[in-house]
C-alpha cells in the first residue's frame, strides 16, 4: 500500500503511522457534555467504504487526512491537517 | 579536571572502505543548524536568508540549505545572518547526526535494498526525509552516482552495517553476471 504525504509525494505504508477516524480532528469544547467527549474518545463508525483517517507521515513529520476506501482499498487522497482545517 | 576530547560518528567503523563498484566514506562534521520557521514569518527569513527550501528542495543562497522535514530545513555551515532568531527557531544540531557520501555506478542499485523510494526519479540536487532499512533517513542526491546518507548519531553503526551488507550484495551479483 502507498499512500500520498502532501510534502513527499507518493510513499511507502512503512513510513506512515495511522492514528485512526478523522473524528479525532474535531475536539469538543471545554464546556461539552460528557456525551460529546465520551463520542469523541469511544464512539466510531465502521464504515464499509469510503472513510476519513488521520495519519502520521513519520520521516516529514506532517499530519494528514487520507480518504481511502475500506473496501477497495483505493486511496483517493489526502491533505495536510493544516490545511484541511 | 576531566578532558574531554571530540570524536567523530563514525569513530571504530573502519570508513571509507568499498565493495566492487560502490564507496561509503564518513562526511566530517561541520556546522549544522535546524531552522524552523516562526508562523508568520517565512517572509522576513526568505529576506534575511536568500531563500528559504520547498519540499525536496536543496540549494545555496549563502549557505547550503537542505530541506529536512515539514516547514524545517538544515543549514550547513558557519554564519548565520544576524536577527534570524526573531523569525525562527534555530538548533545547533551539529554533533546529533551522523552523515555518509555513498558513492559510485552502483550506488542507486545498493540504495534500493534499502530505501523505499524510486531515486533515478528524485533531480539532483534535492532531498528527502524517509528510512534506511529501519533507520531515519535524510537523503541528500548530490549526482546520480553519489548520494548524502544523514542519520541520527546514536544509529551510525546501523547505518553502515545495513549499507555495508548492500554494498557486498550488489558488488557479489555484478561479479557473477
Amino acid at each position: 500500500m502507498r499512500l500520498p504525504c502532501p510534502c513527499c509525494g507518493w510513499r511507502d505504508l512503512r513510513e506512515f503511522t495511522c492514528i485512526g477516524a478523522a473524528d479525532y480532528l474535531e475536539r469538543p469544547t471545554a464546556d461539552a457534555p460528557p456525551e460529546a467527549w465520551d463520542a469523541y474518545l469511544h464512539v466510531r463508525d465502521n464504515p464499509a467504504g469510503p472513510a476519513r483517517e488521520l495519519w502520521y507521515h513519520d520521516p516529514c513529520g506532517t499530519w494528514l487526512v487520507v480518504e481511502r476506501d475500506t473496501v477497495m482499498h483505493a486511496v483517493t487522497g489526502s491533505r495536510a491537517v493544516e490545511d484541511a482545517q | 579536571m576531566i578532558e574531554l576530547s571530540a570524536s567523530q560518528p563514525f569513530a571504530g567503523l573502519h570508513l571509507p572502505f568499498s565493495h566492487g563498484a560502490t564507496r561509503l566514506s564518513a562526511i566530517v562534521p561541520a556546522r549544522m543548524t535546524m531552522i524552523a520557521p516562526f508562523p508568520g514569518k517565512t517572509e522576513a527569513l526568505v529576506k534575511l536568508l536568500g531563500g528559504f527550501p520547498a519540499p525536496g528542495e536543496v540549494f545555496e543562497p549563502h549557505l547550503r540549505l537542505v530541506w529536512a522535514g515539514r516547514e524545517q530545513a538544515l543549514a550547513f555551515g558557519e554564519g548565520l545572518p544576524d536577527g534570524l532568531e526573531t523569525c525562527a527557531s534555530l538548533n545547533d544540531q551539529s554533533d546529533s547526526w551522523a552523515g555518509a557520501i555513498l558513492e559510485g555506478e552502483d550506488a542507486k542499485a545498493v540504495l534500493a535494498r534499502l530505501v523505499a523510494m524510486d531515486l533515478r526519479a528524485l533531480p539532483a540536487p534535492s532531498s528527502a526525509r524517509t528510512m534506511l532499512g529501519h533507520l531515519p533517513l535524510l537523503l541528500v542526491k548530490e549526482s546520480e552516482a553519489e548520494f548524502q546518507l544523514w542519520t541520527y548519531r546514536s544509529m551510525a553503526g546501523s547505518l553502515k552495517n545495513d549499507l555495508d551488507q548492500a554494498m557486498r550484495s550488489v558488488a557479489a551479483r555484478r561479479a557473477v553476471t
